[in-house]
């Protein structure tokens, strides 16, 4: 990547998508999404100009890890359980029921999960951010950029009704 | 809010109704009851003035390049071509016609819509055949050939060229076509 080249900065991480995996970027007068398959990269940009709303929505993502997280260390606590009861020392469950139970402390405490939609006027836009805390970072960040990309916007004339072609 | 007739639920994708909103950022959707939330700007309720071009009103008018219909009002700050109000795009702090505007952004980072990644393609060359290794004899110097004519193609616009993964596959088809060298050797050696 040339020096020139080196214009974006990163908002998040790669999400995984289908058959690809997406991240965004910030640029000096937009946002960019890139989607990628491992081999190729598709860049989506998004002008602030245009940008007209962040939609937040619930997302069932944190739950699901809680509860799979949970069930792995409802699965080596009995094995650990197990070995104690039978007098043994249960290392290797007992570093797997460590390591399960800090992933699971990981995904609570990162905080409450959310799906986001960037709206424009012709598309609306799943961005791969999927964590409360991280969007509204990233929204303090952005949103003063949109706002002054926006500042010279006029409120639209209000559309004059059709009149239909009197009929001879 | 006359914005909620345009703005749909992330969850179910229907058009909000001005019932559905609590306040000005937020409320529920009525046909799915999920809660939303809404970081809205200017764009939703505004919008740009859109420059109406003057048409040629006397014959001699000079009249832009790309609408001979229309009267020459600005000029292209980069070709020197006359422009209507339509023609002449603010761009990068100058005024430009569509067609340098193209060339600018085929120039600058921000036209790339699409980049392969030379250095995985690299590396997925010479590790993948090693499944079904016998193929390794046609992918490896393949690999090599490609590590040599890929070397300077531009790779992701945000993450790099990558050119460790092209060091490293190019070592792997190295080691491969040294294994086949060997192997060819102790055949030969053995008759």
């Amino acid at each position: 990547m040339a020096k020139d080249e080196r214009i974006y900065q990163r908002l998040t991480r790669p999400k995984v998508g289908l058959a690809s995996y997406s991240s965004l970027w910030l640029g000096p007068d937009h946002l960019m999404l890139v989607k990628s398959t491992g081999y190729t990269e598709e860049y989506l940009r998004y002008n602030f100009s245009d940008i007209q709303a962040f939609m937040l929505g619930p997302s069932s993502r944190r739950m699901f890890w809680n509860l799979g997280w949970g069930a792995l260390a409802f699965t080596f606590g009995i094995l650990v359980l197990n070995g104690l009861l039978r007098h043994s020392t249960p290392i290797a469950s007992s570093i797997g029921l460590v390591i399960v139970a800090v992933f699971f402390l990981i995904n609570y405490l990162l905080g409450p999960s959310c799906s986001v939609f960037l709206v424009t006027r012709v598309q609306t836009v799943w961005l791969p951010i999927v964590r409360r805390g991280k969007f509204d970072r990233i929204v303090q960040r952005v949103q003063p950029l949109i706002e002054a990309a926006q500042a010279d916007l006029q409120p639209a004339p209000e559309a004059q009704p059709t009149t239909p072609p009197i009929a001879p | 809010m006359t914005e909620t007739a345009v703005l749909a639920c992330p969850s179910c994708k229907r058009r909000l109704r001005e019932t559905a909103w609590h306040d000005e950022h937020s409320g529920r959707c009525e046909s799915c009851h999920a809660d939303f939330e809404a970081f809205t700007f200017p764009a939703l309720r505004n919008a740009r003035l859109v420059p109406k071009p003057q048409a040629v009103v006397v014959a001699d008018d000079s009249t832009c390049f790309f609408h001979a219909e229309n009267q020459a009002e600005k000029v292209c700050e980069s070709c020197g071509r006359f422009l209507c109000s339509v023609c002449a795009v603010p761009f990068g702090g100058n005024v430009l016609c569509p067609r340098c505007i193209a060339a600018e952004k085929a120039k600058s980072p921000t036209g790339i819509t699409k980049r392969a990644l030379a250095g995985a393609i690299a590396l997925s060359l010479a590790l993948v055949p090693l499944l079904v290794w016998p193929f390794t004899v046609i992918t490896a110097p393949l690999t090599i050939g490609f590590v040599i004519w890929g070397w300077n193609l531009p790779g992701s616009l945000v993450r790099g060229r990558g050119r460790w993964k092209m060091v490293v596959a190019g070592l792997i088809a190295l080691a491969q076509i040294s294994g086949w060298c060997f192997v060819l050797y102790r055949l030969v050696r053995h008759r």
